[in-house]
Parts: structure tokens; sequence; C-alpha cells
């Protein structure tokens, strides 16, 4: 009945998903995970929880090594992407591939935050290093976005979240 | 369930609101949030460097060794480097009683100040027994003397300077004259790093004549026969005192590298 698991579950989905990457082979484009949990959270729930879990998220990202400069605005960058994913809820039973598109299309506005903040002279980025850090998150999406969707509809069964 | 909905957005707008202003303030004071990061990075570092450590240890410690290695061949080939040209130095600084003190050039003067000389900063001093008014050569010829004297480096005048004026000795005869940067009014203009010989006597001065320094009393600034450089055009006879003509100096102060710094032990050892 408590909704305290289903946020337990988020927040160790959530560390995971940052921690995780230190374990990618050096070299390779790195998938964005975090984005992966948020999408799941805000497509199953709704904009208020994917807000909420994209803050989480986001805080990670800024504090966990080597965090991101300045402090928080990781946080609201996600919670925006959490917000426009939990608006995106209704359409997302219409298809399986549609949970996919819109988590695609949340990573590249995150990337391209990214790019025009850096094209505005804060931040040093490589454009193509953008782009295949976004194919990377797509092709991972694949697998893990319906396994955390998946976690999300048992959260919901049993009413934990 | 309106209730845990309505307590789940002022949850929501709060959080939003405290990270917005904690996102203001680390704006205007960088680094208040260090304690906070540092706390976090105790706690997952150690869990991030087991996620990454996961391959060989073998790996690490054979691309280790192969660092240490390269570091290695690029200081050894500097050894050698540095050792072929001072072979050429010893085998080029023929003309006379000395003792040279190997130095490298570490810094030129700015060509941008207002008001500078031309000099250049060696890498030794006074505790490798350097003191002012000293030659410095290299494996082409004078270079220039040394002005200022610190612990671990000196300051050398290149020749060239406007205020440098060195005697010298040309042409087979061994003619007497000066040499010196600012030429004498009425002469044409001179190529940048030319130098303008004015002869002292009637020795008669042609082209190629191979200019070398005079010497000065006690070897101080310049010590004798230390080749400078060459005639390389005789300036027209228009009523000055003395003939002059062009002298290309051997050394170009602009690429130096290698320089010495020359000891005369006379009366020493």
């Amino acid at each position: 009945m408590s909704a305290l698991p289903g946020a337990a579950v988020r927040a160790l989905l959530l560390v995971a998903a940052v921690l995780l990457p230190s374990a990618w082979p050096a070299g390779l484009p790195r998938a964005d995970l975090v984005v992966l949990v948020v999408a799941a959270a805000a497509l199953m729930r709704g904009p208020t929880t994917g807000l909420l879990v994209g803050l989480a998220g986001g805080w990670l990202l800024d504090l966990v090594p080597p965090g991101a400069e300045p402090l928080g605005a990781t946080a609201l960058a996600y919670a925006l992407v959490g917000v426009l994913l939990g608006l995106a809820r209704r359409y997302a039973a219409a298809s399986p591939l549609l949970p996919w598109l819109a988590t695609g299309a949340a990573s590249a506005l995150l990337l391209g935050v990214r790019g025009v903040v850096a094209a505005a002279g804060v931040g040093r980025v490589a454009p193509a290093e953008l782009l295949w850090s976004w194919v990377a998150t797509l092709l991972v999406s694949v697998v893990a976005l319906p396994l955390l969707l998946l976690v999300e509809r048992r959260l919901v069964e049993r009413r934990w979240a | 369930m309106p209730r845990p909905r309505r307590a789940l957005h002022v949850t929501a707008a709060v959080l939003l609101a405290l990270t917005a202003g904690a996102t203001v303030a680390d704006l205007a004071r960088p680094g208040l949030a260090d304690p906070l990061r540092g706390a976090v990075a105790q706690v997952t570092t150690p869990v991030q460097s087991v996620l990454s450590g996961w391959d060989d240890a073998r790996v690490a410690r054979l691309t280790q060794e192969r660092n240490a290695l390269a570091a290695e061949v690029t200081r050894l080939e500097e050894q050698l480097r540095r050792q072929r040209q001072l072979e050429d130095l010893d085998r080029a600084t023929s003309w006379g009683d000395h003792r040279l003190l190997p130095a490298r050039v570490v810094a030129y003067a700015p060509g941008t100040s207002p008001v500078g000389g031309r000099t250049v900063t060696l890498d030794v001093g006074s505790e490798d027994g350097v003191a002012e008014d000293q030659t410095v050569v290299s494996v082409d010829g004078l270079v220039g003397r040394v002005v200022r004297v610190a612990a671990r480096s000196s300051d050398v005048l290149l020749l060239g300077d406007p205020g440098v004026v060195v005697g010298v000795r040309f042409g087979p005869e061994g003619g007497l004259g000066s040499v010196g940067a600012v030429p004498t009014p009425g002469l044409p203009p001179r190529e940048h790093g030319e130098l303008t010989l004015t002869v002292a006597g009637d020795t008669p001065v042609a082209v190629g004549d191979d200019v070398t320094t005079l010497g000065s009393p006690d070897d101080r600034p310049y010590v004798a026969r230390v080749p400078l450089g060459t005639v390389t055009s005789v300036d027209p006879d228009r009523g000055q005192l003395g003939r002059t003509a062009v002298v290309r100096p051997h050394v170009d102060p602009d690429v130096l590298d290698l320089v010495a710094v020359v000891f005369v032990d006379r009366g020493r050892r």
C-alpha cells in the first residue's frame, strides 16, 4: 500500500544506472542509463513521478564523481525530461515502439541541451561524441527499457508505487 | 486518492525549487558544495573503482611499464642529442685556453616589452660559477655576454642588441674594427640580424672576410678569436670616418638552444 518500496526500488535503479558506466569498457560511447530509469517511471506513472525520479537521477549525476557543474543543473534538465515523458504517458500504451521512441527523443533533448550550452561557450563537447552517446543509449534501451517498464508494472500491480 | 497525489505534487514542487536554489547558489559561490561532493565521492568511489577494475591487473601493470619505458627512451634520446651538440661545441671552439660550461637557453625576452634589449636566460647561474661579463658562445660562434647572474640562472645580452659593440679583427691581415647593431647615419639600411663593421684603420675590407673577436683585457667581456660573422657587403665610401661593411653573424639568435659560458682558467690549475 505504501509508496516506499517503489521509491526504494527506483532509488536503487538510479544508483545502479549512475555507477554502472564505470564498468563500461573505455573507448566505447557511454550510454545514458539514468534517462532509461526516468523514462520507465515517467511513462508508467506520469509527470509528477517523472519529475521526482528525474530530479533524483540528476542529483546523483551531479554529485557522484566526476559530477557536474553547476550543482543541480543536471537535476533540472532530467526533471524537465521526466515531466515531458510523463506527459507522453497516455500515448505510450498505443505501441511498444512508442516508449522507445520517446526515450530516444528525451535522450536527444538532453544531449541537445548539452550541445547548445557548449556552443554558447560554457563547457566543451564534441558533436560526434554526443551522437555516439545517443546511439549507444538507443541500443541499450532496446533491451533495458522493456525490463525497466516490467519492473514498474510489477510495482503498480503490487500497489507499491 | 486525492490526498497522496496532492502531497506528491507539493513534494515535487518543493524539491524542484530547492534544486533551482542549489543551482543558483552553486553558480554564485562555486565550491560551496565541495564538502557534499566529497562525502558522496567517499561513498561511491570504492564502488566505481571495483566496477572499473574488473579487467586484468596485468594490463594495468604492463601499461604502466610501457609508459615508464617510453619516458626513459625520450630522456635518453634527449641525452644523446645533448651529447652530440656538446661534441660539436667542443670541436668548434678551438680558439684558446678555455673551459666551457654547457648551458641551455630557457627563456627569451619578449618581443613586446616596450623597452627591452635582446636578452636570453640560461639555466646556469652563480651556483655554477657564472659571473657577470663572461663570454657566451655556441657551436657557430659568439652569442653574447652575461649581464645578470642569479643563483640558478643568468641573463645574456645577445650580439645584435643596440647597446652591444664588439671589438673585432677581420680579414686575412687581421685588421681592427668594431661591430655593432646600429649603423652610423648615412649608411644603407640593414636587414634583420645584420650588423655593421666599422674599420678602425686603413685595412681594406672585402666581401667574405671572416670577422672574429678582438678580445678584451682579462678576457672580459669577450675572449679573443671567437668567430663572429662574415662580411657580406662593403658599404660605398661616402666620406665616413672609417670604412664600413655589413656583417652577417654566424649565430642566429632566434634559434639558440645549447650554448656555453666560457671560463678562462689562466694562471689557475
